[in-house]
C-alpha cells in the first residue's frame, strides 16, 4: 500500500509539474519569450479629417484641383507635434476590392495652419484622387523641408498618419475668357456690319472709291504685253500664315488670269516653299480660268531660298537681267523693301506696291509708282475681281472704321471731360490676355 | 466637290481657330497646338519640293544653255555643296583639343563623349565589346596635333599625374594612366614608364594618380589613358602637380571640353574633324547677308535724295520736316536750337503715331474682313473661280 501511496504521489507531483508548464502563458503560445525580437511597431498618428476635393474657380485650362480638409481629432501621440500635412495625388477612381494604385506622385509639403491646397499640372477629364498626411515631428523641433525632395520632411523622427483620400473629381476649367468678352462683342459686331452691307449688295449697286494703284494694274500688264517682257510678283516676304501673304495670293490669282490672256509671264521667285506650293495651284487655276491652260509654266513660280538677304539679292539680279516691265510687291515686306524698290526703279519698271508693314510704306511711296496702304492691299483682290459681293464689303469696312472713329470720339468726350464714365470706358475696352 | 471640300475645310479650321482665341481650356489650345504640327508637317514637304524646284529651274537654264546660265551653274554648285555639308558635316569635331586616339588600339573605338563628363558635359571615351579589346588616348599626336598636346617638364623635377575615370560594367575593363617622357628632340627617353591601373567603378569616379619624376634630359610629358577589356571606360579631369617646388603646370585641354581646332582646308574637306558647316555659314553667308544689307545705306541715300526734291508742296513739307528730324537726331540740332530735340520728339510722337495708328486701325478691319470672307466661302478666287 504504502509503495502505491508513494506512485500516487509521484504521479501526482508530475502532473503538477507538467501542468505548471504547459498551462503558463508562455507555455500556452508553444514558445519562450523571445529578446531580439523587435517591438510591434506603434500605432500610426491620427490623420486629418473631412477631406474633399473640388474644382478650383480660379482654374482656367482644367488643370487644376482644390483639396480641403480638418484637423485630427485625436491628440498627438507622446513626444510629437502635429508640424504640417503631406498632399498625395491619386490617379483613377477608387475601385473597392481592387489593390489602389501607388501615389503618382508627392505633390506638397504644407504647414499646419493651412487647411487647404491646389494641386496643379493635371490633365482635364481624367480622374483624379487627392490624399492628405498628417506630419509629426519630435516636441520642440519646426518642420524642415528636404533639401532634395521638398516635399517631404527632412526632421529626424518625423512620422507620418495614414494618407486619408477624398472622392473621385475630373478637374473642369472654363470654356470662355470672359475678360475678352470685349473683344469678342466687337469682332461679331464688326462681322455682322460685313456681312449686311454684302447682303444689301445682292439688292443695289454701291460706289466704291477708285484706288489709284489697283487702276494702273492694266496699264502695267499691257506695258509688259507690248514690250515682251515679263512681269515680277513678289508676294512678301512673310509666311503662307500671315494675312498679307494670302491677300498678296489673291491678287496674284487676279493678275494671272489677266496675264494669261496675253501669254505675258509672270515670275514669281518665292521665299517659303509653302506659299510657292499654293501660288501655283493659284496660277493654275487662274490660267484655266481664262482658257488658256497651255500657258501656265509652273518653272516661273519657283522657290529661291528663305535667307531675307539671299532672296533680295536673287530677285535684283532677276530684275537686272531679265529686265521685267512691270514689278508688283504685295504682302508683307521688312528691311529689305528699299532695296527691292530702289533696284526696280533703275530697271525702269512701272513698280506697284501694297503692304500692311507701316513701317515699310515710306520706302514703297518713295521707291514705286503706286503704293496700296495698309487696308488696301485686303481691298485689292476685291476691286480687281469687280465682283459686287467682294466690293460691298469694303463698305463693311468703312462703316467699321465709321464705327471706330464713333467710339474714338465717345472715348475722347468721356476720359477727357468726366472721371467715373471716363474710367469705365475704359475698362470696358480694355483687352486683358489674348 | 473640288472647291467644296477646301472651302470646308476652310470653314471648319477658320471657325475653329477664331472660337480657340477665346477658350482658355487645355483642350483648345491642343488643337491649336495640333494644327501648328500639322502645318509644319506640311512644310516639311513643301521644303522638298521647293527645293526641287530651285535644282529644276538652274538644271534647265543650264541644259538649254539660256542666257546668264552662268550664274545657275554657281548656284547649282553650291546647292550641291551645301547639300553635301549639311548632311553628311563634315568637319563636326569629334575630339577635343589636344587628344588623339591611340593607332596602336585594336578592337577598341574611342570617341569623345559630350554627354557624359564628372563635372561637365565632356570626357573621353574608349569602347569595346571584345575581351581583348584595347584603346588608348594621348596628347602626343603627329604633325599639327603636337603643339596643341605638348606638356613642357623640367628635367629632375618630381610630379604627380591623375586622372579621374569610370566603367561599365563595374569592375569591367581596366583602366590605365602611363606617364613617358621625350626630350628636346621629340626621340623618347629609355626608362621605365610609370603606370597605375584599376578595375573602375560604374556609379562614381574614380581617381588615378601616378607619382613619376621627370629624367634627366626630359622636355615633354606624354600622358596616354588606356582601357583594355569588354565594356565602356570614360576619362576625365586631368590634373598634372608638381610635387617639389612651387611651379605649376597646366596639362592641355584637362576637361577636355574645347574641340579641335583645324586648318580651314582641313575643315571643308575632311570628314572627321572640324566644324565645316557653321564655318561656311560664318565666313560666308553672315558676310554676304551683311553686304546686301549694308546697300541699303545707299540705297536710302538716293530715295531720299528723289523724294526730299521739293518741287511740290507735299515734297516741300516732307523735307523740311525731314531736316528737323535729321538735325533733332544729331548732337549739332542741339547746338543750333535747343528745341530741335523736342521737336523732333514730338513729330515722332505725335503726327507719325497718328498716321500710323490710322493705318493700323484699317489694316485690322481690312484682314479681318478678308478673314471673314474666306472662312465664309464669299471669296473663291484663290480656288480658280470668283
Amino acid at each position: 500500500m504504502t509503495t502505491i501511496r508513494c506512485l500516487r504521489v509521484i504521479v501526482a507531483l508530475t502532473a503538477v509539474l507538467l501542468g505548471s508548464t504547459f498551462l503558463s502563458p508562455a507555455g500556452a503560445q508553444g514558445k519562450g519569450p523571445d529578446a531580439n525580437q523587435p517591438p510591434p511597431p506603434p500605432p500610426p498618428p491620427p490623420g486629418p479629417t473631412a477631406v474633399q476635393v473640388s474644382a478650383n474657380p480660379e482654374d482656367k485650362r482644367g488643370n487644376e484641383l482644390r483639396v480641403t480638409w480638418q484637423e485630427p481629432t485625436e491628440a498627438p501621440p507622446a513626444g510629437l507635434n502635429l508640424a504640417g500635412y503631406t498632399i498625395y495625388l491619386l490617379e483613377g477612381p477608387f475601385r473597392e476590392g481592387r489593390k489602389q494604385k501607388p501615389p503618382k506622385r508627392q505633390e506638397l509639403l504644407v504647414r499646419p495652419e493651412r487647411l487647404e491646397a491646389t494641386v496643379s499640372d493635371l490633365k482635364p477629364w481624367r480622374d483624379y484622387r487627392v490624399a492628405v498626411a498628417a506630419v509629426y515631428v519630435p516636441v520642440g523641433e519646426e518642420l524642415m523641408p528636404d533639401p532634395v525632395v521638398p516635399s517631404a520632411a527632412a526632421n529626424e523622427g518625423a512620422r507620418e498618419s495614414e494618407p486619408v483620400a477624398s472622392e473621385t473629381l475630373s478637374p473642369a476649367g472654363k470654356w470662355f475668357k470672359r475678360e475678352m468678352s470685349n473683344v469678342l462683342v466687337i469682332s461679331l459686331l464688326y462681322s455682322v456690319i460685313v456681312l449686311l452691307t454684302i447682303g444689301l449688295a445682292r439688292r443695289r449697286d454701291m460706289y466704291v472709291r477708285p484706288i489709284a494703284g489697283l487702276r494702273a494694274v492694266d496699264d502695267a500688264i499691257g506695258r509688259a504685253t507690248e514690250m515682251g517682257r515679263p512681269i515680277l510678283y513678289i508676294a512678301g516676304l512673310s509666311g503662307i500664315g500671315d494675312i498679307a501673304t494670302i491677300a498678296s495670293m489673291l491678287i496674284l490669282g487676279h493678275l494671272s488670269k489677266r496675264t494669261a490672256a496675253y501669254e505675258t509671264p509672270v515670275l514669281v521667285p518665292c521665299l517659303d516653299p509653302l506659299v510657292m506650293s499654293v501660288e501655283r495651284e493659284i496660277v493654275r487655276e487662274a490660267h484655266l480660268e481664262a482658257g488658256k491652260p497651255e500657258s501656265y509654266n509652273p518653272d516661273n513660280i519657283f522657290y529661291v531660298t528663305d535667307s531675307q538677304f539671299g532672296y533680295v539679292a536673287a530677285v535684283d539680279g532677276i530684275m537686272l537681267r531679265q529686265r521685267p516691265a512691270a514689278n508688283f510687291y504685295m504682302g508683307a515686306f521688312f528691311a529689305e523693301s528699299l532695296i527691292l524698290a530702289e533696284t526696280g526703279s533703275t530697271t525702269g519698271a512701272i513698280q506697284i506696291a501694297g503692304t500692311d508693314s507701316d513701317t515699310q510704306l515710306p520706302f514703297f511711296i518713295t521707291a514705286c509708282d503706286y503704293t496700296l496702304m495698309g487696308e488696301e492691299l485686303y481691298a485689292a483682290s476685291a476691286y480687281l475681281s469687280r465682283d459686287p459681293l467682294l466690293l460691298a464689303q469694303l463698305k463693311g469696312q468703312d462703316l467699321g472704321k465709321v464705327l471706330l472713329f464713333v467710339m474714338l470720339l465717345v472715348g475722347l468726350v468721356l476720359v477727357g471731360f468726366t472721371t467715373g464714365p471716363g474710367e469705365w470706358f475704359l475698362k470696358l475696352l480694355e483687352a486683358k490676355g489674348g | 466637290m473640288r472647291k467644296a471640300i477646301p472651302l470646308v475645310i476652310g470653314f471648319v479650321t477658320g471657325t475653329f481657330m477664331f472660337v480657340q482665341f477665346f477658350v482658355p481650356h487645355e483642350a483648345g489650345e491642343y488643337g491649336y497646338k495640333l494644327l501648328l504640327d500639322w502645318v509644319q508637317i506640311i512644310s516639311a514637304f513643301a521644303m522638298i519640293l521647293g527645293l526641287a524646284s530651285l535644282f529644276h529651274s538652274n538644271w534647265e537654264k543650264v541644259r538649254r544653255r539660256r542666257r546668264d546660265y552662268g550664274y545657275s551653274v554657281v548656284t547649282l554648285v553650291a546647292f550641291v555643296f551645301m547639300v553635301y555639308v549639311g548632311l553628311f558635316r563634315p568637319g563636326e569635331p569629334v575630339q577635343p583639343r589636344g587628344w588623339v586616339y591611340g593607332r596602336d588600339s585594336q578592337g577598341a573605338v574611342g570617341r569623345w563623349d559630350r554627354e557624359l563628363g564628372r563635372e561637365d558635359q565632356f570626357s573621353l571615351l574608349i569602347e569595346s565589346d571584345q575581351d581583348t579589346g584595347h584603346g588608348s588616348w594621348s596628347n602626343h599626336g603627329t604633325g599639327w596635333q603636337v603643339n596643341w598636346g605638348r606638356v613642357p617638364v623640367m628635367a629632375r623635377c618630381p610630379y604627380e599625374v591623375s586622372v579621374y575615370c569610370r566603367a561599365q560594367p563595374a569592375g569591367g575593363p581596366v583602366a590605365a594612366l602611363e606617364v613617358s617622357y621625350v626630350d628636346e628632340r621629340g626621340e623618347p627617353l629609355p626608362r621605365e614608364h610609370p603606370r597605375v591601373e584599376a578595375k573602375p567603378d560604374t556609379a562614381d569616379w574614380q581617381q588615378l594618380k601616378v607619382p613619376t619624376k621627370a629624367p634627366e634630359g626630359a622636355a615633354e610629358m606624354h600622358i596616354k589613358l588606356s582601357a583594355t577589356g569588354r565594356g565602356k571606360v570614360w576619362f576625365d579631369d586631368l590634373g598634372i602637380r608638381q610635387t617639389e617646388g612651387m611651379a605649376s603646370i597646366s596639362p592641355p585641354n584637362p576637361k577636355f571640353d574645347q574641340p579641335e581646332r583645324l586648318p580651314t582646308i582641313r575643315k571643308l574637306a575632311d570628314t572627321e574633324d572640324g566644324s565645316g558647316f557653321k564655318w561656311l555659314f560664318d565666313n560666308v553667308l553672315v558676310p554676304l547677308d551683311a553686304t546686301m544689307f549694308s546697300l541699303l545705306a545707299f540705297f536710302m541715300a538716293s530715295a531720299a535724295y528723289r523724294t526730299f526734291r521739293a518741287r511740290t508742296p507735299e515734297a516741300t513739307v516732307l523735307l523740311v520736316v525731314a531736316v528737323i528730324i535729321m538735325l533733332g537726331r544729331v548732337p549739332l540740332g542741339e547746338l543750333i536750337h535747343k528745341q530741335f530735340p523736342e521737336l523732333c520728339e514730338w513729330f515722332m510722337m505725335v503726327p507719325t503715331v497718328a498716321a500710323r495708328r490710322g493705318i493700323l486701325f484699317g489694316v485690322a478691319l481690312g484682314s479681318i474682313a478678308t478673314s471673314l470672307r474666306i472662312i465664309l466661302g464669299i471669296e473663291r478666287s484663290h480656288l480658280g473661280g470668283s
